[in-house]
């Protein structure tokens, strides 16, 4: 009897250690095609006539996956108006009408450090007519430079007081996150 | 699953641990021989005045057993209704133990008398012939030399509905790391997560426990006792076991043919709780051997509320069971256990946070900006994990000395987690790990019933765990195949007043990580450790009123694959977490001492463990004051380091019996731990505590019984003992709770109905743990009526 016991001891163990020398030593992963991330972003100014209609002219600024300004430096005109156009963008395409299908809980704020260069008016509204900011007008003053910070915040309450005004320093307040955070440089000249 | 390979190579390596393990019994039994014969030359002069109490205990229920009838030596007697009989003039030496009990086993035992002894006997119930009793003159549940506390059914019944972590917080020492109000983590003397190892039903919970917002899959509702051990019990239970160890243990199958079962309600005013968990256990009445147990809990509450507002989508549910059988014979047992974990847990929406900014006026403001409302909904960001877990043991006697074990477990855990997304991606997982654990073990008992004990074992495990693809987004640790390998001997001697106990183990770990990172590029590597882990303690009851136990051992852990590898964003702590694949395993050595007094007149009671825990390489998280800049704004950056660590420590427990029917209980407890390389202190050290409670206990009728109403008053200590830039801000005030609570037991028969109500939070203070790691941006819980009810039949 004892003997049997202990060749079944013997056998579960040898099943134990032959299933842990067993095939397979190392995994097989599978890339995932990141989909949400968005590696870029790119905003662009397109000179507007006094009119209302758009020129040919487009500053345009990238940022990299790290919010680098390439150029750092917007070089604008002064007492001009510009349309606005803001992208985010993953592997080069954009991502922008996700922003949009959810526009009531979407809201770009902007933050110059000068007061006198940069003015804003959001062009896109979402179904409760409230601004989103992909779309909008800059109103560029000056002469002068100023940083701006473009914010774009996700899952806020627009109806608060603090989400009423595109530049609007205390918006954290209205809730949400920073899904967007970057800023560069508007020389007005 | 069982894949067959032919390797020579296994085959030669067991043939020589078999051959191992016969030597070692060989060994042992010289050992004992020589002992025993050394100990009759020592007790050679005879002794006649001894006196020595006796405690006749049923072994299933630890009710004490009326009118036993007991012979000791020349002495007589008949147990009183505490069981209890003592036997005056008893020789030094050998004395045959004899006693007899209607419905129970008959005990015929030789035990070796030194001195004035108290002996504690557990009978078994007649109708099964089962092996031989142990005798214990020890009051532990586990013959081990460090700490150990048990919470048995009528403590856990106090906090029933709770998690793992709540249930073991009410022993000193032990407290919790939270992430929000639905995620607790048991830390057990400073130590969580991987330093710590929690054993359910004998099987090591394998779960992502890594991360720290990764709660124990376990159903304290499953449990009859849940136990802590205090000290490095890494030769038993493996590496991990560093702080210590949570034993969840079921109840025993049933060895009568009625059927058995409980039924346990609660019902929790904050977050609107309500949990329903049955049980019912039984016998196969044509074949008594058989008996089986199935058990069940669903559980779902809503939002939670602080002191004056609620935490959006903080809701949760919870939906497990456990079926057991077991065929138990006088020389052999085997049983089965399979269990199934399936939570849904909300995650506080205001924890959201986007960069250093979103998080610094989050820190400003200290709660989320509206006062939320209630809802049992539970939408992103929430975790839903699903936890299976498959046990087989055998157990059998090769003769009287000697059992032999082999167990074998198989755990799959699935952990998803979503977070906020756009395009409807909310309910796509930013986070899929599929994780399978087995592990076999087999060991050898050796108690001759006398002096001397020993267990030698060989333990196997194979882990894999698999990032589910879909998630859309780039996982954040790689795919990886763990096999551990482990071999073990301790030796334990026990005498009537002392033992003392010796352990070495051998491990060996193999580590295969594989991932794609961002730019698709492949990382990870290979990587193996070797180590050796010992232990030496002992337990010395001095006299009938005090008690020491120490133990010192040593314990280790290899790097886990988030320490390693990690490299990236980590959105949900605002912070950038950079791994370091070169990490060695860390080494720790434990030394913890624990000393018993029990006063003449049985009123002071006071327990004081005080310990020292010395670490080679402590891996920890260190901020590097660098910020990770991205579109989303900027990070602070961690990269994972390795230092060398102390922590000290002392716990206390005390209860003072006074006026007959009141009680007062104090239990402490502090940490001072520091990285003594760099002269720093570490993070997330838990603080100062101090709880105090007044009872008052009588029962008005017959049938009420541990009635009780009990004040209580805890205070935790502000973290003074931290680094500024390891923290995004200062740690949060001290603060005071009072609790009220009452209870009693209704006896009907054979059936129980233990109720207990209390008031948590009950001046509805609001605070901030220092240990909950949401306390930048909400508080923690308010007030909260709570009432339990447990039906046994």
């Amino acid at each position: 009897m004892k003997t049997t016991i202990l060749k079944f001891a013997f056998l579960a163990t040898v099943i134990g250690t032959l299933t842990f020398s067993s095939c397979k030593k190392n995994p097989t992963p599978t890339p995932e095609d990141a989909q949400e991330e968005y590696d870029a972003s790119r905003i662009q100014f397109v000179l507007l006539n006094p009119e209302g209609s758009e020129t040919t002219d487009t500053t345009t600024i990238d940022f990299n996956r790290n919010g680098v300004a390439a150029p750092n430096t917007a070089m604008l005109m002064s007492n001009k108006h510009y349309r606005m156009l803001i992208t985010l963008l993953n592997h080069g395409n954009s991502v922008n009408d996700e922003v949009l299908e959810e526009g009531t809980i979407h809201q770009f704020f902007f933050i110059a450090s000068q007061n006198n260069v940069f003015d804003y008016a959001y062009n896109d509204f979402d179904v409760n007519s409230r601004g989103i900011g992909l779309d909008g007008t800059a109103i560029i003053s000056g002469p002068g430079t100023t940083q701006l910070k473009v914010v774009l915040r996700h899952g806020l309450d627009k109806s608060k007081p603090e989400a009423q005004s595109w530049n609007s320093t205390s918006y954290e307040n209205a809730g949400g996150e920073d899904d967007l955070n970057i800023s560069f440089q508007i020389t007005a000249q | 699953m069982i894949a067959f390979c032919n390797d020579r190579k296994a085959g030669y390596l067991l043939i020589l641990t078999l051959k191992l393990m016969v030597l070692f019994k060989k060994a042992m039994l010289l050992c004992m021989v020589f002992i025993n014969a050394f100990s009759y030359a020592i007790y050679a002069n005879d002794k006649c005045n001894l006196q020595v109490s006796i405690t006749a205990i049923d072994e299933q229920t630890n009710q004490p057993i009326l009118s036993a009838s007991i012979g000791f030596g020349k002495s007589f007697s008949l147990s009183d209704m505490n069981g209890w009989s003592v036997m005056e003039n008893v020789c030094l030496g050998k004395n045959h133990l004899h006693i007899q009990a209607i419905g129970y086993e008959n005990i015929d035992k030789d035990v070796i008398v030194s001195g004035n002894d108290s002996l504690k006997v557990f009978m078994k119930v007649a109708r099964k012939s089962l092996d031989e009793v142990e005798i214990t003159g020890h009051k532990q549940v586990l013959s081990t030399t460090a700490t150990a506390t048990t919470l048995d059914k009528s403590e856990l019944n106090k906090t029933a509905g709770g998690s793992l972590a709540n249930a073991v917080e009410t022993i000193a020492g032990v407290s919790m790391l939270q992430t929000g109000a639905t995620i607790s983590k048991p830390v057990i003397n400073g130590m969580h997560s991987n330093r710590i190892l929690v054993l359910n039903n004998g099987v090591r919970q394998e779960g992502q426990q890594w991360g720290v917002e990764h709660a124990p899959e376990i159903d304290p509702f499953s449990a009859q006792t849940i136990t802590v051990v205090k000290g490095a019990a890494a030769i038993q239970y493996g590496g991990d076991a560093m702080g210590g160890v949570i034993l969840v243990d079921p109840a025993p199958l049933p060895t009568d043919s009625l059927i058995h079962g409980s039924l346990n309600l609660v019902g929790v005013s904050n977050g609107q709780m309500g949990a329903a968990s049955g049980m019912l256990s039984g016998n196969f009445k044509k074949l008594p051997a058989l008996s089986w147990l199935v058990q069940g809990t669903a559980k779902k509450g809503g939002n939670l509320k602080t002191a004056d507002y609620f935490l959006d989508n903080t809701g949760m549910n919870e939906l497990n069971y456990s079926v057991a059988a077991g065929y138990i014979k006088r020389h052999f047992d085997a049983d089965v256990y399979y269990s199934h974990f399936n939570t849904e847990l909300g995650i506080f929406k205001g924890s959201e946070i986007g960069s250093i900014e979103d998080l610094e006026k989050h820190i400003t403001l200290g709660r989320p900006i509206d006062d939320g409302s209630f809802s049992y909904v539970i939408g992103a960001p929430k975790q839903s994990v699903i936890h299976d877990l498959l046990k087989i043991k055998a157990h059998v006697h090769l003769n009287d000395y000697l059992h032999l074990t082999a167990q074998y477990s198989f755990q799959t855990d699935a952990r998803k987690e979503f977070d906020i997304r756009r395009g409807g991606r909310s309910s796509i997982p930013s986070l899929d790990l599929s994780l399978n654990d087995q592990s076999l073990n087999v060991s050898l008992d050796y108690f001759n019933g006398k002096a001397w004990k020993g267990n030698i074992g060989i333990v196997g495990n194979r882990q894999e765990n698999k990032n589910i693809p879909g998630t859309l987004t780039t996982p954040l640790i790689p795919d990886y195949i763990s096999e551990n390998l482990g071999v073990f001997a301790i030796a334990n001697f026990l005498k009537t007043n002392y033992q003392i106990e010796a352990g070495i183990r051998y491990d060996y770990k193999y580590l295969s990580a594989l991932g794609y990172d961002l730019d698709h590029n492949l990382y990870g590597g290979i990587r193996n450790f070797n180590n050796v882990s010992g232990s030496l303690g002992a337990i010395w009851d001095i006299n009938p009123r005090w008690n020491l136990n120490t133990n010192i051992g040593s314990a280790w852990r290899s790097p886990s694959v988030n320490e390693l590898y990690s490299n990236g964003l980590h959105t949900g702590a605002a912070s950038y977490e950079m791994g370091d694949s070169t990490l060695k395993s860390e080494i720790g050595l434990k030394w913890i001492t624990s000393l018993q007094f029990k006063n003449a007149g049985n009123w002071l009671n006071i327990s004081l463990d005080g310990y020292m825990h010395y670490f080679n390489d402590y891996i920890y998280l260190n901020p590097s004051g660098q910020l990770y800049q991205s579109l989303q704004g900027a990070f602070p950056t961690f990269n994972y380091a390795q230092t060398n660590a102390r922590f000290l420590g002392t716990d206390l427990n005390l209860n003072i019996a006074f006026l007959k029917h009141f009680d007062y209980n104090l239990k402490g407890s502090l940490i001072r731990a520091k990285d003594i390389s760099n002269n720093r202190y570490l993070p997330t050290i838990p603080t100062d505590r101090l709880e105090q409670a007044i009872r008052w206990k009588y029962d008005p009728v017959p049938y009420l019984k541990d009635s009780y109403v009990e004040f209580s008053h805890v205070f935790v200590a502000r973290q003074n003992q931290y680094e500024p830039l390891s923290d995004y801000t200062q740690p949060p005030d001290a603060y005071h709770l009072l609790k009220v609570g009452l209870g009693t037991t209704l006896l009907v028969n054979k059936q129980s109905l233990n109720i207990n109500f209390s008031i948590n939070n009950l001046a509805n203070t609001e605070y901030k743990d220092y240990m909950d790691r949401f306390r930048y941006y909400a508080h923690d819980l308010g007030r909260s009526y709570e009432l339990r009810l447990a039906y046994v039949f």
